[in-house]
């Protein structure tokens, strides 16, 4: 895998996708339909989310699905004026810290025994490998250097591209808490990366 | 604008997302001051966020895969949640496992209106209790005062006010009421459990369809 470490810019998907408004209308008359739409905008965002906060392809695999399963039950979805897409990275966001603190408390040893995914194998597998990787260098490796609580606000922010706003509504936490948090977690990764570099 | 101010508000400043008035405030302290304008400068310095690059056909397989397997999943959470036959192994057991936590927090909320019912119960004992001491208390001077009449007019009235004043006259004053209430947890429990199926949408809908329909990808 050549190309895995040739990096690229965080706007992945080029595909147009419908506003989420849109897919509420689409919804309001064919609900699996607007689902439909909602999975396919969302999916790969929520898993890379999930990914760089578990560092395990197959477990952001697993959160990613839980995050729409749940999204599916969850009646409020596609209501006029549900946060539907702070609501997605707030679900992601939780799970993933569940996952990390669970595992973090076994002594960081992955629970690999309960699973049994077959066919994905080789995929999570080259994932994980382009994963560890990409975390002994540049950013994504001082990343791994600041709080949870840092790390979290610039991943929202700078990785997932949510507004200021939005970022407010999946942490629950006021705009100035927003603008502080981004601010202080920015002017740490520099120290980080400052720290980081070869004297 | 102070040093720490600007320290909050860096971030909003670089993207843009402050109103005119604090950038011109901000901009303003930079000129003056060094510390800031430097931290500001290294900031926006900062390389761009990027995203760990997958092989294209790595992940075109994984995103594939995904909508099957999330189409069997949500069939599963539909279908299994009251069937333990059912109920799948491995990451789908972990998943009902999850969607269960919602009906045992909905249980144990009702367990704890079950407690505080039980607590009033207890307090109506309790009152029933102190009035039956009032009862007594009243007894005793009544009979204090029949003796008091006896005495007085010697009459022969015993058996009219024994009876109007027996042991027995507490015992109807309250029953209490709560007793019934012991029958909610039952109650509370089979009306949970099947909360989501009621959310979920009529039979044969598209995602439950391709989850019936595709070949099982996770075991
Ligand atoms: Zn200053």
């Amino acid at each position: 895998m050549g190309r895995a470490t040739t990096l690229k810019l965080v706007p992945q998907t080029q595909e147009k996708h419908p506003s989420d408004d849109d897919i509420k209308v689409v919804a309001r008359t064919n609900r699996d339909r607007g689902f439909d739409l909602l999975v396919r905008k969302y999916r790969d965002r929520i898993y890379y989310h999930a990914l760089y906060i578990t560092k395990d392809s197959e477990e952001a695999f697993d959160v990613a699905q839980d995050v729409f399963v749940r999204g599916y039950h969850e009646s409020r979805l596609f209501d006029d004026g549900f946060l539907t897409k702070a609501w997605l990275f707030r679900v992601c966001t939780n799970r993933c810290y569940n996952i990390v603190r669970d595992r973090n408390r076994r002594g960081g040893i992955l629970d690999r025994l309960g699973k049994s995914t077959v066919v994905l194998q080789e995929q999570h597998r080259a994932i994980d490998d382009v994963m560890a990787r990409e975390l002994t260098e540049g950013m994504a490796r001082a990343m791994e250097k600041l709080s949870p609580e840092h790390r979290t606000i610039l991943l929202l922010r700078y990785f997932d591209d949510l507004s200021y706003k939005e970022i407010a509504d999946v942490l629950d936490i006021k705009l100035g808490t927003v603008m502080s948090r981004l601010s202080r977690a920015k002017v740490r990764l520099t120290a980080v990366i400052g720290e980081d570099l070869p004297a | 604008m102070n040093c720490w101010r600007v320290g909050n508000l860096i971030a909003p400043f670089i993207d843009g997302e402050l109103d005119e008035a604090e950038c011109l405030a901000i901009a303003d302290h930079l000129e003056q001051c060094d510390t800031c304008a430097e931290t500001v400068e290294a900031v926006a310095g900062l390389p761009d966020f990027e995203r760990v690059s997958v092989d294209p056909e790595v992940e075109s397989q994984l995103f594939e895969a995904f909508d099957t397997c999330l189409a069997q999943r949500i069939a599963h959470s539909l279908l299994s949640e009251d069937d333990e036959e059912l109920a799948p192994t491995g990451t789908f057991g972990t998943l009902i496992r999850r969607e269960l936590k919602v009906p045992v927090a909905l249980v144990a909320a009702y367990t704890g209106v079950v407690l505080l019912l039980g607590g009033g119960i207890l307090l109506n004992y309790q009152r029933v209790d102190d009035l039956q001491t009032a009862v007594s208390e009243r007894d005793a001077i009544i009979d204090t005062m029949r003796v008091r009449l006896a005495d007085a007019e010697a009459g022969p009235n015993d058996s009219f006010l024994a009876a109007e004043t027996g042991a027995d006259t507490p015992n109807i004053v309250f029953l209490p009421a709560g007793t019934n209430g012991t029958g909610l947890p039952a109650a509370a429990g089979t009306t949970v459990m099947p909360a989501s199926f009621q959310l979920g949408p009529a039979n044969g809908t598209a995602w439950r369809n391709a989850a019936l329909e595709s070949p099982r990808v996770v075991h």
